[in-house]
């Protein structure tokens, strides 16, 4: 375990050191990296003064140094659009909401996908399953944006249920964490289904049906203790997606989160604020894909010698 | 009873003609899902100057958020215009031919790239194969919507930089599949017999084991062709993919973004023509796994 873990933890940090690399890389494909990192009427001082800053005077590998020394300590450079504020701090200001936005998102997806699942492999071939696979389908086939801006134009303009736009109420979270949602609910659905047909023809769940465990208990308590293991390595994957997808939805929706304070700054072509969410993100998502691969190595040990 | 029906001349092998075997090859095929694909997808972008009614990138201000015709507005424009007063419809039909280009182009790439690579990997393993898995987990921890938004930050957004994202993100998938394959066959008689008659490294891998791993990356391609027509959507929708006033899709949802309170239109029907078009991308490639490719299944 603790070998799996040592080695666990040294290609996260190998992936890490390559965001590091490919955001370095990608400021300096335009040439000079100040096009990029700063706005086209800025006075020469302030040309200076980054290029100190970021050690553009000096050969690649050292600016490399540079830029790793100065996101080691949390000094990714001042924000164009806002002013004197760290990039960093936006960010962290921000990640909460993005945080609390995908809970919800994870949450429906679970109470959608769990009984979804079972149910389509419990009625394989039924009408339920047909329903189930219409579901995935569909999430897996439409735009979060599109999806985003159809509810609001039937939630919020027609019906007057829910607020456009913004933060504030629980109100506010149902449409997005929907959208982001929906796309989960299908992959998986997806996995439990197959999961779950897999431990519905087992030894155990036969054994339980001939010593006349009740069906309900043989579904609950046999198949799906046993089919819930698969869709867990699934998580780390997840929580990406769900990170990912609140970049659009966000924008949809004017979520004050991480997304959409990233799409601002795109617009606003305030690289030092892009550059330090793709990292930022980059970073969340590989340590939680960690932590998932460490929590089933603990509970399936068979996965630690693979 | 039993007698006479045993006595009955057998009807088999012997097709009643050939035309009712073509219709019976036919019918197995999805056939709605290759209908919406040639309605929304393939024939508007192949005869795009024909059909569609209105230039897609000039409009007059006097037309415009006209409704559709069906919906109250003028017969003149079917799906109603946009916030510049240009049909809605035409834009449609052109911009098929972007998400076809960047599709084709991005995966066409990937699937060269990715093949190479996996190919190597696979059939010569040692540090080569250590080199390009670590390269492909790296590749697939880092979600491409990032990527694209740095690279717009940096150079901006244009046709080349989707495509070259695409390539970016979507080589790895091909390289991790491929990889997997060619390791099996490596390991085959008829490989191991052609080495013994002499045959070079690059014979056995383009003769003998690249026409071996074709199912697999032609149902790759046509399932990844629906990811990728959604993800350069978003990334035109966020304004880091194609630039304006082209008439991507996701680009035209994003303009109606502002007039969901009046002028519903506007971002509707492109999204509609995504979704179809995903859609049936979507069963055609599950209908190609399940036909060429069933081991596929559980990717």
């Amino acid at each position: 375990m603790q070998r799996f873990i040592i080695r666990r933890l040294l290609q996260t940090l190998v992936t890490l050191l390559a965001v590091s690399i490919i955001v370095f890389a990608l400021a300096r494909l335009s040439g000079d990296p100040r096009d990029a990192l700063m706005p086209m009427e800025a006075s020469r001082a302030d040309r200076e003064r980054i290029l100190v800053h970021w050690g553009l005077d000096q050969p690649v590998h050292m600016q490399y140094l540079v830029f790793i020394g100065n996101a080691l300590r949390g000094d990714f450079g001042e924000s164009l659009q806002w002013p004197g504020r760290k990039a960093l701090d936006l960010v962290l200001d921000r990640l909460g909401n993005t945080m609390e936005l995908a809970a919800v998102a994870l949450v429906f997806a679970i109470a959608l996908a769990v009984p979804i699942g079972v149910l389509s492999a419990v009625h394989k071939d039924s009408r339920t399953d047909f329903l189930g696979k219409l579901i995935a389908l569909l999430g897996q086939s439409l735009p979060h944006f599109w999806i985003g801006i159809v509810f609001i134009w039937i939630f919020s303009v027609h019906l007057r249920w829910l607020p456009t736009s913004g933060r504030g109420t629980f109100q506010h979270m149902i449409m997005p964490a929907i959208v982001i949602g929906w796309f989960q609910v299908a992959a998986l659905m997806r996995l439990i289904r197959s999961s779950m047909l897999e431990s519905l023809d087992s030894e155990y769940v036969k054994l339980a049906r001939i010593k006349g465990v009740s069906e309900r208990m043989i579904i609950w308590k046999h198949a799906f203790r046993n089919a819930a293991i698969t869709p867990l390595t699934y998580f780390g994957v997840m929580m990406s997606y769900l990170v990912v997808g609140s970049i659009t939805t966000e924008t949809v929706f004017s979520w004050p989160g991480v997304g959409y304070l990233v799409v601002q700054a795109v617009t606003a072509r305030d690289f030092q604020v892009v550059q330090t969410v793709a990292i930022v993100f980059a970073t969340v998502i590989i340590l939680m894909n960690l932590a998932v691969d460490i929590l089933y190595a603990y509970i399936d040990p068979r996965i630690r010698y693979d | 009873m039993s007698k006479a029906v045993a006595t009955q001349p057998l009807q088999t092998g012997k097709p009643r003609s050939v035309s009712r075997l073509w219709w019976r090859k036919l019918r197995e095929l999805p056939l709605v899902s290759i209908i919406i694909l040639l309605i929304v997808l393939v024939i508007p972008a192949l005869l795009a100057e024909v059909i569609a009614p209105h230039n897609p990138f000039e409009g007059s201000l006097g037309k415009r958020l006209q409704a559709p015709a069906f919906f109250g507005g003028p017969s003149e424009h079917l799906l109603g215009t946009d916030h510049q007063g240009r049909d809605i419809l035409s834009r449609i039909i052109y911009g098929s031919r972007i998400s076809i280009a960047v599709a084709a182009a991005g995966i066409l790439i990937a699937g060269i790239l990715g093949t190479l690579l996996g190919l190597m990997a696979g059939y010569f393993r040692g540090w080569i194969d250590a080199l390009v898995m670590r390269l492909v987990d790296i590749t697939l921890s880092i979600p491409a919507i990032l990527v694209a938004l740095v690279v717009a930050a940096a150079i901006g957004a244009r046709f080349s930089s989707v495509v070259f994202i695409i390539a970016l993100v979507l080589w790895a998938v091909y390289a991790r599949q491929i990889r997997g394959e060619t390791l099996k066959w490596s390991q085959s008689d008829f490989v191991a017999r052609a080495r013994v008659a002499g045959a070079s490294h690059f014979r056995i891998l383009t003769r003998h084991i690249l026409p071996n791993v074709t199912n697999t990356l032609i149902v790759l391609a046509t399932l990844q062709v629906g990811f990728v027509i959604v993800f350069e959507a978003s990334l035109s929708f966020l304004g880091v993919g194609i630039p304006r006033p082209n008439p991507a899709w996701g680009l035209m949802i994003a303009d109606g973004r502002k007039y969901v309170m009046s002028a519903w239109w506007i971002s509707f029907f492109p999204g509609l023509a995504i979704m179809l078009t995903v859609l049936s991308l979507n069963m055609l490639g599950d209908w190609l796994r399940d036909r060429l490719d069933p081991k596929l299944r559980q990717v």
